[in-house]
């Protein structure tokens, strides 16, 4: 009843982008990759009649990286959630799961593009109890993001066709141990005073950064390991299926990749924390 | 004009109206085609008018005009038309809106994701325009259509 009430009066659609196979779960990822793309197109002009900074760098570098990387993200899931057959797509869980994760990705996005307009921090800002408090939502939005991408691995390992192929085992091992590590190194960063690691007495900002990713070249960087676990989502998958187009043998090499890679995030992470910039 | 119609109170009244049609556009059910009347066109009609009667009123009298920014300024100094430009504002955002609505339904946007861009549009208009026709820039390719699974 109150599922038909709000459904939309058409009953057909226009086919998702990409050869997409719809289902409601699909449907909503890619709709929210659409909305990252949109907010990426209405914060360009920003960067030109905005002259602002924060913390030594333009304040629109930062939506427009957590735009581009949620953008990644959900298409990563609506891409790898093809595997599945569509009454799983279709599972009240991934469901459930899928539209919290958007309903996070809106807030999170939403948040932190309004904070950079308003010349404020969104993350590590205590300075307002309604601010710390929404960093603390944006906290349970970032658990709520990664849950998505570990249920779907989760579905794909238990429910996915059992085809021995590279993308699958790439999708579980990315998507699992990616959801994993980054949280973990989320959990961490979020429990320091800032995503910089500086010795005392040392007064860093974002200024001179490296292009694109920001991070910086004078102190250690917690965003640096977090970026690696992440995008071991994307990886290890595309690996895989390269793997597959090649015909090479998939277990040993993912595998031994996702092992690589996690000890890089271990390295990365002690490197942060002594306060030594990577580049 | 009488007393009871200071352009302080049709301000308010004219906001409450816009913010009754968002708040229909957002939330309630999209079946009910009748509901969805209302938000499209029987509150930008009545918009419509009121600020048809303050520019018609107003307009002819006053020194500005759209020709400059400095003629728009002067314009604005008058309070009657400056509260009939915020009323287009309302106005034509709330139709706008409720064309957004529309056509995300006609493309499948959940609610949830429309919400988002019919608060956007409300707040900042073309703004929430921009956003929504780059969402559907996403459909422009689509091969034939889909059945609701």
């Amino acid at each position: 009843m109150f599922e038909r009430l709000f459904a939309t009066p058409q009953r057909e659609y226009p086919s998702l982008p990409f050869g997409l196979n719809d289902d409601p779960v699909t449907r909503v990822w890619i709709m929210g990759v659409g909305f990252l793309l949109a907010v990426l197109v209405v914060i360009m002009p920003a960067n030109y009649f905005d002259a602002r900074l924060f913390n030594g760098i333009s304040l629109w570098h930062k939506p427009t990286k957590f735009a581009l990387s949620l953008l990644i993200h959900f298409a990563t899931l609506a891409w790898l959630a093809q595997q599945l057959e569509l009454r799983y797509r279709k599972s009240i869980t991934l469901i459930v799961v899928g539209y919290s994760a958007v309903a996070a990705m809106l807030f999170e996005q939403v948040y932190i593009t309004l904070q950079a307009a308003r010349g404020r921090g969104s993350h590590f800002n205590y300075s307002t109890d309604l601010e710390s408090a929404l960093y603390g939502v944006m906290g349970l939005g970032a658990i709520l993001l990664v849950l998505a991408s570990f249920v779907l691995g989760i579905m794909i390992w238990r429910k996915g066709t059992q085809d021995g192929s590279g993308l699958r085992l790439g999708s579980i091992v990315g998507l699992l141990l990616g959801s994993v590590l980054t949280l973990c190194f989320g959990i961490y960063m979020s429990s320091q005073p800032s995503h910089l690691v500086q010795q005392a007495g040392e007064v860093v900002n974002d200024a001179g950064g490296l292009p694109i990713v920001g991070w910086s070249r004078a102190v250690g960087d917690l965003r640096i390991p977090h970026f690696v676990a992440t995008h071991m989502m994307q990886v290890l998958p595309l690996v895989g299926l390269g793997l597959d187009k090649l015909k090479l043998p998939v277990r040993g090499v993912l595998i031994g990749l996702a092992l690589i890679m996690t000890l890089i995030c271990v390295v990365l992470l002690n490197l942060a924390i002594s306060g030594q910039p990577l580049f | 004009m009488s007393s009871i119609l200071t352009a302080d109170a049709l301000f308010t009244v004219a906001g409450q109206a816009a913010t009754a049609g968002w708040f229909m556009l957002v939330f309630l059910p999209r079946r009910i085609k009748p509901l969805f009347w209302i938000p499209q066109y029987l509150i930008p009609f009545g918009l419509g008018l009121l600020y048809s009667g303050l520019m018609l009123a107003h307009f002819f009298t006053s020194d500005g005009g759209f020709g400059s920014l400095a003629e728009v300024r002067a314009l604005f100094e008058n309070e009657h038309i400056l509260l009939a430009g915020w009323v287009h504002y309302l106005a034509f955002d709330l139709f706008i809106g409720s064309w957004i609505a529309q056509q995300a339904d006609k493309i499948g946007m959940p609610r949830l994701i429309q919400a988002v861009l019919l608060i956007g549009t409300f707040m900042f208009g073309p703004l929430g325009l921009v956003l929504f026709l780059s969402i559907r820039s996403l459909f422009l390719k689509s091969t034939g259509n889909v059945k609701y699974v």
